[in-house]
């Protein structure tokens, strides 16, 4: 087969030494930026940009992919021990990851992380080297309308993140979207609710935002026993995934793996998108719903897969098109430039060599992750054995250092004060942060492809029926909200002819029949 | 106490979205042929004014929440809690001031104090060796910007390389 | 009592042996020079950026870090701008559009001259008009008889709303009284995309970005925005032949934010001029198709930038888009 012959070539290149070191290097850089927030791997690979000056065009590719694919794998970390988010999409597995951790089982969590992520981005290789063409072609049907409804579609999913009342999740998302607004407008220049404050031109901060509603609301709750504090079980479970584990796993990897494959293409907020919808799929279909929220690991291995494999298929718009989905993809675009490649429709022409090696080097990427991480678990897991009284300072000194660094600004920081005060009402109210943050994160997208939406219909917002992807996700997005009412109306009803739950902890997600 | 907190949230996220919506209006919402600047805004505000509404009516009509059985917290708790708010927000004051070393030293204690206010001087300790490595680390060897404040311990260090 | 507070001492004491007091900058730069470019990833624009930024090292000793801030045309990265301390350490690549264009057209916030340090112009981006190859529109005057038969039904896409090339495509229509919609996008990058999937029917993107489409033989080229012909595609007319006297030349250059030392800006005119200079980022540059010949820095950008302010709002005035 042709493409076999190419991946031969391209191991050819990968393999060699020098392209397995700049690998190395690349993918443990990606981790740790993954681990820390704030430092994001575009951060890193604008430092590190001018050093691949002097490399051979294919290895420093090699290296900023790996930075790339690699904060996949280190955001799941520090979401799982102390729920804060790494990367946006690592910010649905502090829902599951981290009860995990907290009944001791941080070393599965960690594991099946590892694994799922591994094995999503493998398949998600192979899936780029057999159908990177067709795949971009398809990415492109997708226009403002189509973004426009996938948006509505992802918001609405966010209901099924819901634990608790369904009107404050959605009002949460609200929230968020709001929030997203905030900022200069991209198509008018207009300043939209700065207040006469600078800082605030640029909106408000995904980071700051995360760090508090994630980190500091969960400290400052934490507080408030009033004896030591015992965040996790001490008896730790095993430190990789059980039998029963991978049994529970299987189907939402490979679940999570298809669903990151084809969202990893569009443009945006491919990843984060990727996992929440892989999370709530696993919801859905699950035997098992009142487990999701207490530390189910499908809710662990079906994002973890998500996230790893559109990291994957990220790549084909640059690869293919020469259009760089993010600014991560961006600078590896302006790599290539350096080295006088142009990626695009005729890269594969002009420098197979590129174009095979880079896709054979995400194979062996994802090998050294894998090796990397799994024995470091051992030392992660240790985390939870910290006492809380050095842990909690450590997480704050952690939220605010990545903060601050973001932008070199205590504003930011106050920003994270303020949420970590909004996020402390947040949890005592049963309001969820996942849906707010999420809003957040897909809201400038949302808005802007239905402005576009609108004046290319001349108003008529029949447009984002009469186009048949649009048409699909509207409907499936109908169907999930009415599903989720009627589901919640049903638990209702339930609830009261059984009785109060004592736990208050309710008896179940909307949807589960 | 929990009652209270809920009210205050419900009037907290109404009161933000009226607000949100006259901003937004005054921002040129626009028509649906040419959506201005306010549009998007406008909508999102006017969704969470009606799902704010409907839990504070739901409120106010004193339909039981299922959670109103779960002990509370007293005064007794919040001590910590606002402590640790308080302790953040003068470190957020004296963070460009005294710069992150001090700053942040400072405020290991506080956290530390905060916890367990029985025994000072490992405390010092401890927040000595987390500052100096963490300073460390973001500093010398990632190269974060940190305030120096009126202490320059970075430019300090890197004259002894 | 006594003892938990002497040792709170000594460690104050400790720290406070160890301070240095800051020094004056000595040479500058000391850390990475922030470059922010007012488009998303990916585009001629982005890119020409980056590359100045990567090869920018050696001669200014310190990193180039280049930092999206898109919006509207380039408003948003320039606003950010004018607020920036001007101390050498925010830069912005900054084009025609938000500087000589926009201001007559809306209302700014900032005062394009005034508000800024000219550092040095680094390329001259050609605007084209494309269409998919597969596209039945074989001319401008195909496109124009469409959207007279179909009023606001063709769609025109460029880096931003108010950019050459949106203008330039609403000046002709306004020239032959047809109506064509606008569709707002934050970069050329995304708005190729629209075009290359169907969605928009015309990009008004610079050859720049258009290039690698067109030598794929996706992109149709109908015409190009400029003087003369661009050497790149000598077949292709320029919209003055065709009749229609607009030429929205792109200039890009490097901005600072006003009132920067003179010492500053010299050793940063020096470091771009010999990065602009270099034969690899002319090779770059004619490949990309911004090449220009003399790039025009400090005082000389200024004067220049003035009388082309001038000139385009002259240009607008004749065109009746502005009063």
């Amino acid at each position: 087969m042709d493409v076999l012959n190419s991946a031969l070539y391209g191991f050819q290149i990968s393999l060699q030494p020098i392209n397995l070191l700049y690998c190395l290097i690349g993918v443990i850089l990606g981790t740790l930026t993954g681990v820390l927030p704030g430092l994001g791997p575009s951060g890193t690979i604008a430092i590190l940009l001018p050093i691949t000056f002097h490399a051979p065009a294919v290895s420093s590719v090699i290296m900023l992919a790996g930075i790339f694919y690699g904060a996949q794998y280190g955001g799941s970390i520090t979401s799982i021990l102390v729920s804060i988010p790494g990367e946006p999409s690592s910010i649905v597995t502090c829902i599951d990851g981290h009860q995990m951790a907290r009944h001791g089982r941080a070393g599965p969590a960690l594991g099946i992380s590892a694994f799922g992520s591994f094995i999503a981005g493998t398949i998600g290789v192979i899936g780029l080297m057999l159908v990177a063409s067709p795949l971009a072609t398809m990415a492109l049907k997708f226009g403002p309308p189509e973004y426009f409804s996938l948006m509505i579609l992802g918001l609405i999913i966010l209901i099924y993140l819901t634990q608790k009342s369904l009107i404050k999740a959605i009002s949460m998302g609200a929230f968020g979207l709001i929030l997203s607004f905030f900022g200069m407008d991209i198509v008018s220049a207009q300043p939209r609710f700065a207040f006469g404050v600078d800082e605030l031109l640029d909106g408000v901060g995904i980071v700051p935002i995360a760090m508090g509603l994630f980190g500091v609301a969960e400290t400052l709750v934490n507080l408030e026993q009033t004896e030591e504090v015992k965040l996790f079980e001490t008896q730790i479970k095993g430190l990789l995934p059980s039998r029963k584990d991978w049994a529970d796993s299987f189907w939402p990897l490979i679940r999570g793996t298809v669903i990151g494959f084809f969202l990893g293409i569009l443009p945006g907020g491919g990843a984060i998108l990727a996992s929440f919808v892989s999370y709530a799929v696993e919801k859905k279909v699950t035997k098992h719903p009142e487990k999701f929220g207490k530390g189910a690991i499908e809710g662990v291995a079906g994002p973890e897969s998500a996230n790893n494999a559109a990291s994957s298929t990220g790549f084909i718009p640059l690869l293919t098109l020469g259009i760089p989905a993010n600014v991560v993809l961006a600078m590896l675009f302006a790599g290539l430039l350096i080295h006088n490649i142009t990626p695009g429709p005729l890269l594969l022409k002009e420098h197979p060599d590129v174009f095979w090696g880079v896709i054979t080097s995400m194979y062996t990427g994802n090998i050294l992750l894998l090796l990397l991480n799994l024995p470091l678990i051992g030392m992660w897991v240790q985390i939870t054995k910290l006492p809380y009284r050095l842990l909690f300072p450590l997480i704050i000194l952690f939220c605010v250092v990545g903060v601050y660094s973001i932008k070199n600004t205590v504003f930011d920081v106050w920003i994270m004060l303020i949420f970590g005060a909004i996020g402390y009402f947040m949890k005592k109210c049963d309001y969820e942060p996942a849906p707010l943050t999420l809003a957040y994160v897909l809201g400038p997208m949302l808005e802007q492809s239905l402005r576009q939406s609108l004046i290319m219909s001349n108003g008529t917002a029949s447009i984002f029926l009469v186009r048949p992807i649009s048409l699909i996700a509207l409907v499936v997005a109908a169907f999930l909200l009415v599903t989720a009412f009627t589901g919640f109306a049903k638990q209702k009803r339930l609830q009261v002819v059984e009785g109060e739950d004592p736990l208050g902890q309710g008896m179940g997600p909307p949807g589960s029949e | 106490m929990k009652r209270w907190m809920n009210r205050i949230s419900t009037l907290f996220l109404f009161g933000f979205s009226v607000f949100i919506l006259s901003l937004s209006l005054r921002l040129k919402v626009g028509s649906f042929k040419n959506p201005g600047a306010g549009f998007a805004p406008f909508l999102a505000s006017l969704l969470l004014l009606s799902l704010s509404g409907v839990i504070l009516v739901k409120d106010l009509l004193g339909v039981s929440e299922r959670d109103q059985k779960v002990p509370f917290v007293t005064l007794k708790n919040l001590i910590k809690p606002i402590n640790l708010m308080l302790a953040l927000i003068g470190y957020g004051l004296l963070f460009t001031v005294l710069g992150y070393v001090v700053a942040t030293f400072l405020l290991m204690l506080a956290m530390f104090i905060i916890y367990q206010p029985k025994r000072w001087g490992p405390h010092v300790i401890t927040a000595f060796i987390i500052v100096g490595v963490s300073f460390l680390i973001f500093d010398v060897w990632l190269r974060v910007p940190l305030p120096k404040g009126i202490f320059d311990f970075s430019s300090f260090i890197r004259s002894w390389w | 009592m006594k003892t938990r507070q002497t040792i709170l001492l000594i460690a104050c004491a400790i720290l406070l042996g160890l301070n240095v007091s800051m020094a004056a900058e000595p040479n500058y730069p000391t850390k990475p020079v922030e470059l922010s470019v007012g488009v998303e990833p990916g585009g001629g624009i982005d890119l020409s950026a980056r590359m100045i930024a990567e090869r920018i090292k050696p001669h200014l000793g310190q990193e180039m870090v280049v930092v999206n801030k898109p919006g509207a045309g380039g408003r948003v990265a320039l606003t950010f701008l004018s607020k920036a301390k001007p101390d050498g350490y925010s830069l912005t690549s900054v084009g025609d559009p938000a500087i000589v264009l926009i201001p007559h057209l809306e209302k700014v916030m900032y005062d394009p001259i005034d508000d800024f340090t000219s550092v040095i112009q680094y390329g001259s981006f050609n605007i084209g008009y494309s269409v998919l190859a597969d596209s039945p529109f074989q001319s401008i005057k195909d496109l124009i008889a469409f959207a007279r038969a179909n009023p606001e039904k063709l769609t025109v896409c460029s880096m931003a709303v108010d950019s050459p090339g949106s203008i330039g495509f609403q000046a002709m229509a306004l020239h032959e009284g047809v109506k064509v919609k606008i569709v707002p996008f934050s970069g050329s990058g995304p708005a190729i995309s629209a075009v290359l999937g169907g969605h928009v029917t015309v990009a008004g993107t610079s050859l720049s970005s258009q290039m690698p489409h067109i030598k794929a033989k996706k992109f149709r080229l109908l015409a190009v925005m400029g003087d003369e012909r661009d050497p790149a595609y000598p077949e292709t007319p320029t919209l003055k032949e065709l009749g229609y006297p607009i030429v929205l030349e792109s200039w890009y250059y490097i901005y600072g934010p006003k009132n920067m030392e003179k010492p500053v800006v010299k050793k940063l005119e020096e470091a771009f001029r010999k990065v602009i200079d270099s034969p690899e980022f002319t090779k770059f540059a004619q490949e990309r198709l911004f090449w220009v010949k003399r790039p025009v820095a400090g005082e000389d950008l200024r004067t220049a930038l003035v009388r082309r302010h001038k000139e385009h709002g002259e240009l607008l005035k004749k065109l009746g888009m502005i009063k």
